[in-house]
């Protein structure tokens, strides 16, 4: 019932800002831009995926920004030759293999996740970029840019694609035992484990959702761009952890869910919406996340029971 | 079994650090020179290193060219700082912000070592000379060429660099200076992109949203150029799109009409003639004159007509130089 | 013999063993790195990323954590810069009210952690993120330049022979060090991060302890704001951030347990000496540039794991699961 009262919370704001965006800034509602809304709101909530699953088990993937550029980099090398499907499945392989290599430190190893993916970081961005050695690889065939420009409908694939992963990681999470186990461990990983659950598997298994989500985020970027670079995604850590604390996704763990997720990217998406249409200079952007953020933690601790000491 | 794995864990470093010095440069040369640039992952950054290089084969010394792995100035400061330690002949400097560096060519000051600025003027320290391409020129000559291909009547949209950047100060000063006196050329908006691909993408898609009618779009770097002519494709409209800097792929854009021209900034004839410059001093005793213009590789606007020939003599020039371009 | 060896071995910490180790062979590789002016050249660079980490410990001893210190270190730069330039300031004065302004931060994420009892991310990442906007407004996303140089000296200045950064270092070092470990305050800290609950049945005001904790935390960003501006000569939004993550993977290498109630600042400088002997040592050597990025992550790992003995574990894994049943009861 709670989750549910958050809920509704966080959709009648969203509905507020909306409402206000069309009624004041000019063009808001067009069509076009309502398409370039949802395109950017689902890209944005896509890419916070990886961050909001680590969240869920309690831990943070920093490394979601380089994995994608080091898996679409090596994807574009092969898809630019024409092999398209390979180069995807190369790209993906990647992705899920850099977040089982984070999963298992962290589980295994019990190093702090922060170290972990934070040299993961470090060490992945410098392989894309020693790879690339700088250089752009670009001109992909139309095979694969359809995956970034087509439309079904008046829908961009990237929203389909988005929408498809995000709804299949809500049934995964809600339905499936390892969503029931990935919510035990983050409110207390100790308990799970004493009640017997696979509480390390489970965080491998978090962590490489995470990377192979990432790399499918960054195979939408680069199919889009028309472009691989290694520079991709420098900035995706921290705008998805924007996501996914607006998105009401808790850093301690065991809360939150992709509902949320949808709205904090539709919330992140307007904002940058906005202060372009407005010919706002680029600075207030920061400002007004920073504001939002604020607002939602707000909203989050009213609705919550009170007295919970947080970590 | 501690001191085993401590020592393990000695030795694995140690295995680390040799691997990479098998992958470091190594060449017994007696001067060296160091060229520091803002960032290789730019193509105008790597022709410059070209330049360098090739000048420093002339004259038979060796030249290592280096850049911050952030975009800040003070990850240059620190550069230049262990290049005084490793007693470098003389550092060659294009200063992601010419007021930030001074305190690093200061310390080189300090431990006499002699520094030739490149590209970005630097606004203090003692430097033996400077060369650099002027940005305000490179700006003029996009502005001109868009006033003149528009006949005087147009809707413009500008995208600018990173704030802040003097290249993108300069460049942008060229441009609105040249819009001015064509009255009949309305700017609808002026906004920056970062120098950034997918920023300007992003940017453009919005601008489009706004504006319905776009006649040009001008650039301050190929890469916003590129981003652009992305969101304008997708959103299947039409409009001009001019750049600067001349990297390849933008001369292909050109060539399969995407992009309408570029501005040549001339990287490469930079870094030659700072290494060139530096290198004469410190074999011949020749003090470099205070500032040194490079040209613009070429006078005008790169179009469709001249980009394929434009391409190709850079081909061969790099070739000159036993440079591989892929 | 063996008590000593036991003594010796407990007083060099694994990062403390894998910093001698690479200065041993960065020495080899590079004829210039193993020199005083080299030493001296590494403290200036790493003075910065002290300062913000001795902060940023305090906060991790409590078991808390500090994001928001990269953007509010640039609030103080930009601030400082802006009262010099626009409002005429003395220097001295301006970078008082930039560390004012940076405490003051601290201190807000300080209360709504312990008083709202939000998780400490939240706070400092919404700190952060207005952090960075208000310094992107007040400078109007510009370079500032041009302000007297008289706070330079914090940088560049020597006395006695050393350089000023280093004996800045040194004194807040000692004062820190001797705080935490000799005054019920500073062991108070240790005893929150320890246990909570405890803490606050012994008589701690745990409260206002943690708020001053996260002021401190900010007093500390904005005195490594100041020393950056007087290192740059420019104050600019964007470049301090990513300070936060550096000062948290020194304080976390160093050898203080991001679970809180155990560490201290004598480790984060440890912990700041490997990294900042790391980039260094890689610059000295002449390693490809992307190629370093490998090194700094690898070595930051084996670092850790070596801190803490689990490279046992590791082992011990690796032997289980190659050759042995893997056993369902996981080690603590």
């Amino acid at each position: 019932m709670k989750l549910w009262t958050r809920g509704l919370y966080r959709l009648g704001a969203v509905a507020v800002i909306l409402a206000a965006a069309w009624i004041l800034v000019p063009r808001f509602g067009t069509e076009s831009n309502l398409i370039n809304l949802l395109r950017q709101a689902f890209l944005l909530a896509l890419v916070a995926t990886g961050v909001s699953l680590s969240m869920l088990v309690a831990g943070l993937d920093l490394s979601i920004g380089a994995v994608a550029a080091l898996s679409s980099c090596l994807a574009a090398a092969l898809i630019v030759q024409g092999h398209v499907v390979l180069g995807i499945l190369a790209g993906l392989a990647v992705g899920a293999l850099g977040g089982l290599l984070n999963g298992a430190m962290i589980a295994k190893l019990k190093l702090p996740f922060f170290i972990m993916t934070f040299s993961m970081m470090f060490i992945v961005r410098g392989l894309a970029l020693t790879y690339t050695q700088g250089t752009s690889i670009h001109g992909f065939p139309g095979r694969f840019t359809w995956l970034g420009k087509s439309f079904v409908g008046p829908i961009p694939m990237p929203v389909v694609v988005g929408a498809a992963a995000l709804g299949l990681l809500h049934l995964v999470l809600t339905k499936t035992t390892f969503g029931r186990i990935t919510y035990a461990v983050g409110a207390n990983a100790e308990a799970a484990r004493f009640s017997g659950l696979a509480a390390d598997r489970n965080i491998i298994h978090v962590y490489s959702l995470s990377g192979l989500l990432a790399s499918l985020s960054g195979l939408i970027y680069i199919a889009r761009l028309n472009a691989a670079d290694a520079d991709l995604g420098m900035m995706w850590p921290l705008e998805g952890i924007a996501v996914a604390v607006i998105g009401g996704i808790a850093f301690s763990g065991g809360e939150g869910n992709i509902l949320g997720l949808v709205l904090g990217g539709i919330v992140m998406a307007v904002v940058g919406n906005c202060v372009n249409l407005l010919g706002l200079p680029a600075r207030f952007q920061d400002f007004f996340i920073g504001f939002v953020i604020i607002l939602a933690v707000l909203i989050d601790h009213l609705t919550q029971k009170r007295g919970k000491v947080a970590k | 079994m501690k001191r085993f794995v401590r020592f393990a864990c000695l030795a694995l470093v140690g295995v680390v650090a040799l691997a990479g010095v098998a992958l470091a440069a190594k060449d017994p040369k007696d001067v060296h020179v160091a060229l520091v640039v803002k960032d290789l992952t730019n193509r105008f950054f790597v022709e410059m290193k070209w330049g360098g290089e090739s000048a420093g084969k002339q004259h038979g010394i060796r030249v290592t060219v280096l850049a911050p792995e952030k975009y800040a100035v003070d990850n240059q400061i620190r550069i230049m700082e262990d290049l005084i330690q490793k007693k470098v002949d003389a550092i060659v400097i294009v200063p992601i912000d010419g007021a930030g560096i001074v305190s690093g060519i200061e310390r080189a000051n300090k431990a006499r070592i002699p520094v030739f600025n490149l590209n970005t003027l630097a606004t203090g320290g003692e430097v033996i000379g400077f060369a650099g391409i002027d940005h305000v020129q490179l700006g003029r000559i996009q502005g001109q060429w868009g006033v003149d291909t528009l006949k005087g009547k147009g809707n413009l949209v500008i995208l600018e660099g990173t704030t802040g950047a003097s290249s993108a100060i300069e460049r942008q000063q060229g441009v609105t200076e040249t819009l001015k006196k064509a009255p009949g050329i309305k700017v609808l908006a002026s906004t920056t992109a970062k120098y950034n691909r997918q920023q300007a993408m992003k940017v453009m898609e919005d601008l489009l949203t706004r504006f319905p009618e776009i006649d040009m779009v001008l650039c301050a770097n190929d890469a916003m150029a590129l981003g652009a002519k992305e969101a304008i494709k997708d959103a299947r409209r039409k409009m001009m799109v001019v750049g600067i800097d001349a990297i390849p792929e933008a001369l292909e854009a050109i060539q399969k009409g995407e992009m309408a021209g570029t501005v040549d900034s001339n990287g490469f004839d930079q870094g030659f003639v700072a290494v060139d410059l530096t290198a004469k001093y410190l074999l011949k005793d020749q003090k470099p004159p205070k500032d040194t213009l490079v040209g613009s590789g070429m006078a005008t606007v790169i179009t469709k007509e001249n980009a394929l020939a434009f391409d190709k003599s850079k081909t061969e020039k790099f070739k000159k130089f036993g440079i591989k371009v892929d | 013999m063996v008590r000593l060896t036991a003594k010796l071995r407990s007083a060099f910490s694994g990062p403390i063993i894998i910093c001698l180790g690479m200065i041993g062979v960065f020495s080899l590789l590079s004829e210039n790195f193993f020199s005083l002016s080299n030493a001296v050249n590494i403290i200036r660079q790493a003075s910065v990323l002290a300062l913000v980490a001795f902060g940023q410990t305090f906060v991790i001893l409590l078991a808390g954590i500090d994001l928001s210190v990269g953007a509010v270190m640039g609030l103080t730069s930009c601030v400082t810069a802006t009262l010099m330039l626009k409002a005429h300031l003395a220097p001295v004065l301006a970078a008082a009210i930039g560390v004012g302004v940076a405490a003051l931060c601290g201190l807000v994420n300080g209360l709504v952690h312990s008083f709202l009892g939000l998780n400490p991310f939240i706070p400092t990442f919404g700190m952060w993120g207005m952090a960075l906007g208000a310094a992107l407004i007040i400078t109007e996303e510009r370079v500032l330049t041009g302000f007297p140089a008289t706070l330079r000296v914090l940088h560049d200045g020597e006395f006695l022979g050393l350089p000023a950064p280093l004996l800045l270092v040194a004194a807040v070092l000692l004062v820190l060090h001797t705080f935490l470990k000799a005054t019920p305050h500073g062991i108070a800290t240790y005893a929150i991060g320890g246990n909570e609950g405890a803490a606050h049945l012994s008589g701690i005001r745990v409260r206002l302890h943690k708020t001053l904790v996260y002021a401190f935390s900010g007093f500390m960003a904005g005195v490594a704001g100041v020393l950056f501006l007087a290192r740059s000569n420019a104050a600019q939004a964007i470049d301090t951030i990513g300070y936060e993550f550096d000062s948290i993977a020194a304080v976390v290498v160093g050898g203080t347990s991001l679970m809180g109630g155990k560490g201290g600042v004598s480790q984060t400088l440890i912990g700041v000496t490997l990294i900042a002997t790391l980039r260094n040592g890689l610059n000295m050597v002449g390693v490809n540039l992307y190629l370093q990025l490998v090194f700094i992550g690898v070595v930051l790992i084996l670092a850790y794991v070596t801190e803490n003995q689990s490279l046992f574990h590791f082992l011990r894994e690796l032997k289980r699961r190659l050759f042995g049943a893997p056993t369902s009861a996981e080690e603590a």
